[in-house]
């Protein structure tokens, strides 16, 4: 990464200037997070792949088997209404999925990652591997589990969501792995289904992680620290000084109008409109 | 009254867990094969529609590693084999009596993943024995969740949250007061990550085999928690929280639990990583 490498790391704020966090502010803000929306943590990055400029124990932050019970498709116009502002970036102005909508059937369920059974033959293996011994006391009155377990949970996506902090454009970025209703891994393709529309072919891109070092589906940030500004401009109208801490709070807030439909933890405590 | 069922309680395991352990294979752990301590967690959740799960994480070889603060860690094991053929012919029901011996009243889960990892293919064969007391079906009765202070246990959660120090399990006295010491007290609370509200999970299960074997018999008052928790109390609810009323069955120390995959089947799962190491792969799959 070139521009990595030219690009010294920031240590002056610029964040109600320009939107932008320095790392120890990425920090600060991450820690607000995982305090008040505790399914968030930090984790450590595999080794290898380590950010220097980071503290190793908050290397990035993450939020685990968050429910996607929709597609973007789905959703009814009347929902979500669009309003393009400064900057091409498309703001949903209302995107919280009612609750007593009905559930709608996911096309395509079946037709995620076939498996490459010949290579290790392993319809063979996986016969091979059945315990007698555990079949038997399983099926015993189908007393193991609650006997309905399909009819009771309707099984939806669910996402693991990792934020960075992205050192050329100094943000916050988001990272996506989902994972079908059958804990399969989801295609890019399948991914795309739940990031809005303008979004999903633009700024949708396929990365390398950076603590991670495997390649995901990432928000490209280039456009981050626009709309950083862009609320924070909006609480100074509003007579408030945006505060770093709230910072990471306002970038889910603005990046759930990218995947409106991934239900994840954020308390917005600020008046934003 | 009713027979107790109990939701069991599924594994999900991230992607960069599988990229750490091929990384340990090759460069540490080499051909030993000994049986490894790692840890998962889980939490309690507000999603009925999805399936309770406990998770292994990439930092799972870590006993420190971070995890939510609402979240219970648990410790379990890892045994690697060498050749598909040691996978496959190894004696499976001592394997999951090893987990088992790690259930405690201070690890009321436990796990062994057992793996083949075909790191010439990045391909992992893997199954997960999940042991919970095997024990003839009980009698229960859910009571009004009115008799539960739950104002007041709100505030003692979210203090727990917020100071990182949330226990599995925990007691509360008649007026709701928080003890840690449960045995004892009048209302024991456990937190549930079958969020669904027919049955508890298999956590339940163990705490209830752990009492057996422990003789403390009788009739006990059990608290599922089965709401998502906050450090602020505000930001969360208990209402689908349930109570029940169970008599303690007679156990013996016989545990069942190998996990089924997506087909309802007790077997090993594959999990084939090729596309994931290949950038272009991945890209040339996307739109």
């Amino acid at each position: 990464n070139v521009a990595k490498k030219f690009k010294s790391v920031p240590t002056e704020s610029a964040f109600l200037e320009k939107g932008t966090l320095t790392p120890q502010e990425f920090v600060v803000a991450g820690e607000q997070l995982v305090h008040r929306c505790p399914t968030w943590c930090w984790s450590t990055s595999t080794p290898g792949n380590e950010q220097k400029h980071l503290p190793p124990e908050n290397q990035y932050l993450i939020t685990r088997g968050v429910p996607c019970r929709k597609r973007v498709r789905n959703i009814e116009d009347s929902e979500v209404t669009e309003k393009e502002i400064d900057g091409g970036w498309v703001v949903a102005e209302s995107h919280k999925v009612e609750e007593n909508i009905e559930e709608i059937i996911i096309k395509g369920r079946d037709e995620v990652v076939e498996e490459d059974e010949e290579i290790l033959d392993m319809e063979e293996v996986k016969e091979s591997l059945i315990d007698e011994n555990a079949v038997n006391i399983f099926s015993q009155d189908g007393y193991f589990k609650a006997e309905e377990p399909e009819d009771v949970i309707i099984k939806t996506r669910v996402y693991d969501l990792s934020v960075t902090y992205d050192l050329y454009y100094q943000t916050p970025r988001l990272w996506l792995v989902g994972y079908d209703e059958n804990r399969n891994l989801l295609t890019p393709e399948q991914m795309y289904e739940d990031i809005m529309e303008d979004y999903a072919k633009k700024t949708a891109t396929i990365e390398t992680h950076p603590c991670l070092g495997t390649p995901q589906i990432s928000i490209h940030p280039c456009n981050h620290a626009k709309m950083m500004k862009h609320f924070i401009d909006i609480l100074a109208s509003n007579n408030s000084v945006a505060q770093v801490h709230q910072a990471i709070f306002i970038f889910l807030k603005f990046l759930s109008s990218v995947v409106p439909t991934i239900e994840y933890d954020f308390t917005v405590d600020l008046s934003l409109e | 009254m009713g027979k107790l069922k109990f939701h069991n309680i599924s594994s999900a395991i991230d992607l960069s867990f599988w990229h750490i352990l091929a990384k340990k294979k090759l460069e540490e752990m080499k051909l030993e094969d000994q049986i490894l301590n790692i840890n998962g967690y889980y939490s309690t959740n507000n999603n009925p529609d999805i399936a309770p799960v406990f998770r292994i994480i990439s930092d799972s070889f870590n006993e420190n590693a971070a995890i939510p603060s609402n979240s219970i860690r648990i410790r379990g094991l890892l045994k690697v084999f060498n050749t598909k053929e040691d996978f496959i012919s190894s004696s499976k029901p001592p394997l999951l009596q090893k987990a088992a011996e790690q259930i405690t009243s201070e690890n009321l889960v436990s796990f062994i993943l057992l793996v083949y990892a075909d790191l010439k293919n990045f391909v992992f064969t893997y199954w997960v024995g999940f042991p919970v007391f095997n024990f003839n079906p009980v009698e229960y009765e859910e009571l009004p969740i009115q008799e539960v202070n739950l104002q007041h246990l709100k505030v003692s959660l979210a203090e727990k949250v917020d100071q990182n120090s949330l226990k599995s399990i925990f007691g509360i006295n008649k007026t709701g007061e928080y003890e840690e010491n449960w045995g004892e007290s009048d209302i024991i609370c456990y937190l549930d990550p079958a969020s669904s509200t027919d049955f508890p999970s298999s956590v339940l299960r163990n705490i209830l085999g752990l009492m057996s074997q422990g003789k403390q018999f009788g009739s006990k008052k059990f608290l599922a928690i089965k709401n998502g928790l906050s450090s602020n109390p505000q930001y969360f609810t208990l209402e689908r929280s349930k109570l029940y009323n169970i008599e303690i069955p007679e156990t013996t120390k016989d545990f069942i639990g190998w996990e089924a995959n997506s087909k309802g089947k007790i077997q090993a799962k594959t999990i084939d990583l090729r596309p994931q190491l290949d950038p272009h792969n991945l890209a040339t799959s996307a739109v």
